[in-house]
């Protein structure tokens, strides 16, 4: 008969055995189940927004014949506004292009768009994520930047077959480089403020001393495009001040992030013409 | 193949497992506009903890944790690891109150939940590369947990039960309902 003292601490040993084990199972053997706990899990989860598009439907349904003709009214200004600038576009990248290739300069990156219902948000004090439901399938890749009307939404970090993961950019394991939109220096972006009650906020740090921001006249913060991820000049936020670090050598401000990011219900997926 | 009774216990516990944490998602799905989350891992463990033998409810407990390793970014296995601990502290000591009654169930889930939440809170703020976490979102989550979870205890609890009751012993779930 074992010690009364082992036989106690019996489920711990097992415990720590097993914690023994699990770092031992191979990558492999963990990324396979993993994939497969999502996998089950996953069709659930977009049953669940394809049942909630069914009672916007519905609850649309109820509406009355003049608010669809008014809906419809406005929609007719927006895309007439839409196909000028879509006309617009069109000259400056034909300009863009000729500049190009009389300076001999390196084409921007090209990307190709692709709009996503979001399944599910998963928003709490720890991680910011979306899931959408969009794959692999669809040609996502993994760290395609994602946007919405209000600019930058996140980036893809991980790819399923008919579903994605979006980190946000209010998300504390985000962290990018940006630029004020009337300034080509790089300041440094992270994410991780999420108040309750409150629009999402981030922090900018290792901006030059000679930058002002304040309630009256805040400055806009662009993605600056180094490191590759994001093209240059989405909007990521609004600063509002700008307090001179404990160093004194730079200075640091709270990103004000558009508030529709708590609430999102489709982006698009920039997924690169040609990736590296 | 032959499933035994532990194994369809598991099963059970499983199912009742992903369909909490379905409603949980969905929940959270809804409250996002208002910045605010729910999170539910005491509750999940808490049944299987009290009321089954140690083995089957920590085969349970593990495996939930595995199923909400899949939707969360943490490394794979970290809630499979604390449910796990957790289940283990839990079975030890059961023996010392009534594990039966209602409010002693709920005091045991709002404790896990508690101390489950706060490991977590650790976990993220170490992976957090340097960003900051709000302390008030995490309280103000932390507090709506506690009292959802409250509030959902006692239907969970049956919820597991008459799913355990319908699967092992039919006829007494059966002979139950036509009373």
């Amino acid at each position: 008969m074992p010690p009364d003292r082992f036989d106690t601490s019996k489920p711990f040993i097992t415990l720590a055995v097993l914690v023994l084990v699990w770092f031992l199972v191979p990558t492999v053997a963990k990324r396979v189940s993993r994939i497969g706990f999502y996998e089950l899990q996953a069709p659930v989860e977009v049953s669940a927004s394809y049942l909630r598009e069914l009672q916007d439907y519905w609850s649309w349904r109820t509406r009355s014949k003049t608010d669809i003709y008014n809906a419809y009214q406005d929609l007719g200004g927006v895309a007439a506004h839409y196909a000028h600038a879509a006309e617009e576009n069109v000259a400056l990248r034909r300009e863009v292009e000729k500049l190009e290739t009389l300076l001999r300069l390196p084409t921007f990156a090209d990307y190709r768009s692709e709009s996503a219902r979001v399944v599910s948000r998963d928003l709490n004090g720890w991680w910011q994520r979306l899931i959408v439901r969009k794959g692999s399938a669809h040609g996502i890749v993994k760290g395609a930047p994602v946007i919405f009307a209000g600019g930058v939404a996140g980036r893809i970090s991980e790819v399923h077959r008919t579903t994605a993961v979006v980190d946000l950019i209010s998300s504390s394991s985000v962290r990018l480089a940006a630029s004020f939109e009337d300034d080509d220096r790089p300041v440094s972006f992270q994410g991780g403020i999420n108040p309750p009650f409150s629009r999402p906020q981030a922090t900018a740090e290792f901006v030059p001393l000679d930058l002002y921001a304040t309630p009256a006249k805040p400055k806009a913060l662009v993605t600056s495009g180094l490191g590759g991820v994001f093209p240059r000049g989405l909007r990521l936020g609004t600063v509002t001040i700008l307090n001179p670090s404990p160093d004194g050598l730079f200075k640091t401000g709270r990103v004000f992030l558009d508030p529709r990011l708590n609430e999102l219900t489709e982006v698009s997926i920039l997924i690169p013409l040609d990736p590296l | 193949m032959r499933i035994t009774a532990s194994q369809r216990r598991i099963i059970v516990l499983l199912v009742c497992g992903w369909i909490l944490m379905t409603i949980v998602r969905q929940t959270n799905h809804l409250l996002s506009p208002s910045g605010l989350s729910i999170w539910m891992g005491g509750l999940l463990i808490t049944l299987a903890s009290l009321h089954l033998n140690p083995k089957t409810g920590f085969v349970s407990c593990f495996l939930m944790g595995l199923m909400m390793d899949a939707w969360s970014p943490l490394g794979f296995g970290t809630h499979a690891l604390l449910f796990g601990a957790a289940h283990i502290i839990i079975v030890r000591v059961r023996n010392r109150f009534a594990s039966q009654e209602l409010t002693i169930g709920i005091t045991v889930a709002l404790i896990t939940n508690l101390i489950l939440f706060v490991f977590i809170t650790f976990i993220a703020i170490g992976r957090s590369s340097g960003g900051t976490i709000s302390g008030v979102r995490i309280l103000s989550d932390l507090v709506l947990s506690q009292v959802l979870l409250v509030l959902i205890t006692p239907w969970f609890f049956s919820f597991q039960h008459r799913a355990l009751d319908l699967v092992i012993n039919p006829r007494i779930a059966r002979s139950r309902s036509t009373v």
